[in-house]
C-alpha cells in the first residue's frame, strides 16, 4: 500500500529523493546494493524493466530525476510476470511506473531537476559538495546527467506504440585522504542507457503487450594506481503478454486469463583488478588497501534467461477470488519452476489475502559472473495479509535457499541458506485536523552459509522499525513530521589485527559474523511547504529539517590503521534543505 | 553489473588516531629477513623493528615462526634458541614449482607467520614473505637528508628511493609514506625519528635516529 500518493507529495525528511516513496512503503534497509525489503534484496522494475540503481547523496537512488516516481502493485501481473528476483514485496517485485508531468524545475541545494513537454524529463546535476556520513565531503567535480523520455509513435484506439529512452551518466573523483596523490585517487564514472519498443494492443477482451528493449550498461572505477572495475552490459530483453477476459468460464466470473514470454539474453564484459568484492558472508571492515590486487579477472560472459508464465485469476464466489500462477525459467541450463498464487477473500470491512511464491535469481552480479558453474538462488515465500484504507497487517515468512556465498578460501558456491519472517502493521487516519501515520516492522531474518555452520543474523537484519508521521494542510500551507525508530544493524566485531610487513598494512581478525549490534537509530524529521498559484502554473517553496534534534547514532564504525581503536561513524547530523519548485 | 557504485569519499575528518607514523605506540614498525631472499642452503634470521608506547624503538626476535601453508613449510626451523629459514635444496624446489605452477627457476614465495613475544601472554602476529630459490640481501640505506631539528617550521624529509615510511615520536608527520615528508615539532620534544625502506623485492632496512629539539 504506497504511502506515497496525491495527498503526500512530499515526504520530510529527504527532498526530492527518488528512493524515498520505495523506503518509506516498507521500511526498507539501504544496501550496498540497493535497498532492502523484508531481509531480501530486490531489484527495481521500471516500465517492466530492471532499473540501475546507484548511489547518490550517500544514498541509494534510481536512475531517473525529477519527481519520484509512482510506486505501483499489479498483483496479478507481477505474480504472472514474476521476474527473476527474490520475493521482496508481497508481490515480488517491486514495480515503478513513471508519471507524465508537466514542465516543472526543481531546485534546492541537494539537487536540480528540469521536466519539460510533459512526456521528457531530464535533471541535471553540475558540481556540487555531498555530504557523506559526517566524514566529510567530495570536493570533487562530480557530474551526473539523467534522462527519461516517453515518445509516442502512433495511436489508435486499438492500438499504441511507444518508444521510451531512459539513461543516466554519473561520475565522481577524489583523494580517500584529501593528500592529492595519485596513489590516493579514486574515480567513478557510471552510466546506463535503454531504448524500449512497447506495443499495446487490445480488442474486446484481449489485450496484448509487447515489450522489446536494448540496454547498455557501464561502469569504470579506478582506485589508486592498482585498481580498476571496468565492467559494461549489454542486454536484449523482450516481454510480451496475452490477456483474455471472461465475463462467466466454467461457473467462474470476472475470469482473466493470462500468458506471458520472456527473453533475458545479457553480454558482460568485466575488466576486475582489486581486491575480492564484498560478500554478505564475509566479515568487512575499514578501507581496502589500495596495493591489494588479489582478484584479477577479466572476461566476458553471456547470460539467457528464456522464460514463460501463464496464470489465471477469477472471483470464486462475490468475496472471494483466487490467482494461480506458473512461471518456468531456463537459465543456461537451470530450469526454474516459480508456482505463484493469491486468495483473497473479504472479511468485513477487511480484505485478507494470503499469497505464496516461488522465486528465483540467477548469478549475475559482479564475481558471480566469473563462476558459471553457480547455480540461480532459490526464495519461496508465503504472506497473509489484512487491509483496508485505515491500514494493514501483514505476517510473511521466506525460506532461501541455494544462496551464492564464499568461503575463507575464496570459492564460490550455492551452500547458503536463510529465513526470514515477520509481521508489518499499518495504521493511518485522522487524529483531530491531521492525517497520522504509523508504520511497525518487527523482522527476524537469518543466515547459515553451509550446512553445519552456525546460524547467524543477516546482514541487514533489524528487528524492529518504527516510522510514524503526522501531517496537516492549511490554505496553501503544508506542515509535516516524520519520526524513525529502528533497531541497531548487526555488525562483526574485529578483535586484533596481523602485520603484513611487505605491504605495511594491518589486515582484521574478525570475531563472529554479525554478533553484535550497532545501538538504535533515531530521528525527527520537519517540513514546512508553501505553494503559490502563479498564472496556469505554481511555484512553491519548501523547508525540510532532518535530524531535528541531532541525534548521531553509530551507523557503523571506522579504524585506525593498525585496527586498535575505532570512531563511530554517525548518522545524518541535523540537515536543513531550502528549496523551490515551479511548475508550469 | 547490477553492482551500485562506491561513493567516493575524500575523508576531510582526520584518521582515527593513533596513526601510522607515530611511533610512541605499541606496534610492529616492520620485519626483516636477513636475507631476504635465500638460494639453497642459505640460511636467514628474522627480526622486526617495535616501537613502544612508553619507550624507544628496539628489535626482537621472534618467538614464533610457521610456514604452515606452503609446500616449503620445512624451510622453517628452529635451532637452539632462535628461528632460521634454511634455503631448500634443488628438487624440494623443483616439487614446490610444480605444484604451484610455477616456472622453472623461478623463485618460490614463502610466507611466514611471524610472532613477537610470548604465546601464552601479549603478541603480536605479522606475516613476512620470504623468496627462496635464488639470493639477494637487504637494500642498502639509500641517501637520507633531514633538515635540521628546529621548533614550529616544517622539516623536510627525503629519502632517495621509492617506498618509503617515515615515523616519529617528536611532533606530526605529513605524507609520511612518500620518500619526501615534512616534520613538524611545535613543543619541544625528546624522542625518534625512523624511516623504514622496502626495495619491493622483500628486501628491508631502517634508521633510527634520535630527536633533541632546542
Amino acid at each position: 500500500m504506497p504511502v506515497e500518493d496525491q495527498a503526500h507529495p512530499d515526504l520530510p525528511g529527504a527532498p526530492d529523493d527518488a528512493l524515498v516513496p520505495v523506503v518509506d512503503q516498507a521500511l526498507a534497509v539501504r544496501t550496498p546494493r540497493g535497498f532492502s525489503l523484508e531481509g531480501t534484496e530486490g531489484a527495481v522494475y521500471l516500465d517492466g524493466f530492471a532499473t540501475p540503481m546507484f548511489y547518490r547523496d550517500g544514498h541509494s537512488a534510481l536512475a531517473i530525476g525529477g519527481d519520484p516516481p509512482r510506486l505501483v502493485e499489479d498483483a496479478e501481473a507481477s505474480e504472472a510476470d514474476g521476474p527473476r528476483i527474490d520475493a521482496t514485496t508481497p508481490h515480488g517485485v517491486n514495480t515503478l511506473e513513471l508519471s507524465t508531468g508537466e514542465a516543472k524545475l526543481a531546485l534546492d541545494h541537494t539537487e536540480r531537476g528540469l521536466q519539460v513537454g510533459g512526456t521528457t524529463r531530464f535533471s541535471f546535476a553540475g558540481y556540487e559538495r555531498v555530504y557523506v556520513d559526517r566524514r566529510g565531503t567530495i570536493d570533487a567535480l562530480p557530474f551526473a546527467f539523467d534522462g527519461v523520455a516517453e515518445l509516442p509513435l502512433y495511436r489508435s484506439p486499438r492500438l499504441a506504440v511507444d518508444l521510451h529512452l531512459l539513461e543516466f551518466l554519473e561520475g565522481k573523483s577524489g583523494w580517500l585522504d584529501g593528500t592529492e596523490r595519485p596513489d590516493h585517487h579514486v574515480e567513478d564514472a557510471s552510466g546506463a542507457a535503454r531504448v524500449n519498443l512497447l506495443v499495446r494492443y487490445h480488442d474486446g477482451p484481449w489485450r496484448i503487450k509487447l515489450d522489446r528493449s536494448v540496454g547498455l550498461e557501464v561502469l569504470d572505477r579506478e582506485r589508486g594506481l592498482f585498481q580498476h572495475a571496468h565492467d559494461a552490459a549489454v542486454r536484449l530483453d523482450s516481454r510480451d503478454e496475452v490477456r483474455r477476459t471472461y465475463e462467466d468460464a466454467g461457473g467462474l466470473s470476472q475470469v482473466e486469463w493470462i500468458s506471458g514470454l520472456e527473453t533475458h539474453i545479457s553480454d558482460y564484459t568485466h575488466d576486475v583488478a582489486g581486491a575480492a568484492e564484498p560478500r554478505e558472508n564475509v566479515a568487512r571492515a575499514g578501507e581496502v588497501p589500495l596495493d591489494d590486487v588479489s582478484h584479477v579477472y577479466k572476461a566476458t560472459a553471456w547470460r539467457s534467461d528464456f522464460a514463460i508464465s501463464t496464470g489465471m485469476k477469477a472471483r470464486l464466489a462475490p468475496r472471494i477470488s483466487a490467482y494461480a500462477g506458473l512461471r518456468i525459467d531456463s537459465f543456461a541450463g537451470d530450469a526454474a519452476f516459480g508456482p505463484r498464487g493469491q486468495l483473497a477473500v473479504g472479511c468485513g470491512r477487511l480484505t485478507c489475502r494470503l499469497d505464496a511464491g516461488a522465486y528465483r535469481r540467477p548469478a549475475e552480479e559482479g564475481e558471480e559472473l566469473e563462476h558459471p558453474e553457480l547455480h540461480p538462488e532459490r526464495t519461496a515465500r508465503i504472506a497473509l495479509t489484512a487491509d483496508n484504507t485505515h491500514g494493514e497487517l501483514r505476517f510473511y515468512y521466506a525460506d532461501q535457499t541455494r544462496f551464492i556465498v564464499r568461503d575463507p578460501l575464496g570459492h564460490y558456491a550455492n551452500t547458503g541458506r536463510g529465513t526470514t519472517y515477520g509481521a508489518y502493521g499499518l495504521l493511518r487516519g485522522h487524529l483531530g485536523k491531521f492525517v497520522a501515520q504509523l508504520a511497525l516492522r518487527l523482522e527476524h531474518a537469518e543466515r547459515q552459509d553451509a550446512p553445519r555452520l552456525q546460524i547467524r543474523p543477516y546482514e541487514f537484519d533489524q528487528p524492529v522499525r518504527l516510522e510514524a508521521r503526522l501531517e496537516r494542510v492549511l490554505a496553501g500551507w503544508r506542515f509535516a513530521a516524520r519520526f524513525e525508530l529502528r533497531e541497531g544493524l548487526p555488525y562483526t566485531q574485529v578483535v586484533g589485527a596481523a602485520y603484513d610487513s611487505d605491504r605495511d598494512v594491518y589486515l582484521p581478525n574478525f570475531g563472529p559474523l554479525y554478533a553484535e549490534r550497532l545501538p538504535w537509530q533515531h530521528q525527527l524529521d520537519l517540513r514546512v511547504d508553501r505553494t503559490w498559484k502563479l498564472g496556469p502554473g505554481r511555484i512553491a517553496a519548501f523547508v525540510d529539517i532532518a535530524n531535528v534534534y541531532d541525534h548521531r547514532g553509530a551507523i557503523g564504525y571506522e579504524y585506525n590503521f593498525a585496527f586498535t581503536q575505532r570512531r563511530a561513524i554517525e548518522a545524518f547530523p541535523f540537515w536543513p534543505t531550502v528549496g523551490v519548485r515551479g511548475e508550469l | 553489473m547490477k553492482r551500485a557504485l562506491i561513493l567516493l569519499v575524500a575523508c576531510t575528518q582526520s584518521p582515527v588516531a593513533p596513526e601510522a607514523w607515530q611511533l610512541d605506540q605499541d606496534r610492529v614498525v616492520a620485519v626483516r629477513s636477513t636475507p631476504p631472499r635465500l638460494a639453497p642452503g642459505e640460511h636467514a634470521l628474522v627480526d622486526a623493528l617495535m616501537a613502544h608506547a612508553d619507550g624507544p624503538t628496539t628489535i626482537e626476535i621472534p618467538s614464533t615462526m610457521t610456514a604452515a601453508h606452503s609446500p616449503l613449510f620445512q624451510a622453517v626451523n628452529f635451532i637452539f634458541d632462535h628461528w632460521e629459514v634454511i634455503g631448500p635444496d634443488e628438487d624440494a624446489l623443483a616439487a614446490a614449482r610444480a605444484e604451484l605452477g610455477l616456472a622453472a627457476g623461478a623463485p618460490v614465495s614463502l610466507d611466514v607467520t611471524v610472532i613477537f613475544g610470548p604465546l601464552d601472554g601479549a603478541h603480536v602476529t605479522t606475516h613476512k614473505q620470504i623468496w627462496l630459490g635464488e639470493s639477494a640481501a637487504n637494500p642498502a640505506l639509500p641517501d637520507i637528508q633531514i633538515d635540521p631539528i628546529a621548533l614550529a617550521r616544517d622539516l623536510a624529509l627525503a629519502a632517495d628511493a621509492t617506498d618509503v615510511r617515515w615515523l616519529t615520536s617528536c611532533g606530526t608527520l605529513r605524507a609520511s609514506d612518500e620518500p619526501n615528508a615534512i616534520l613538524r615539532i611545535d613543543e619541544p620534544c625528546s624522542g625518534e625519528l625512523a624511516v623504514v625502506v622496502r626495495d619491493g623485492l622483500g628486501g628491508t632496512v631502517w634508521q633510527i635516529q634520535p630527536i633533541l629539539t632546542p
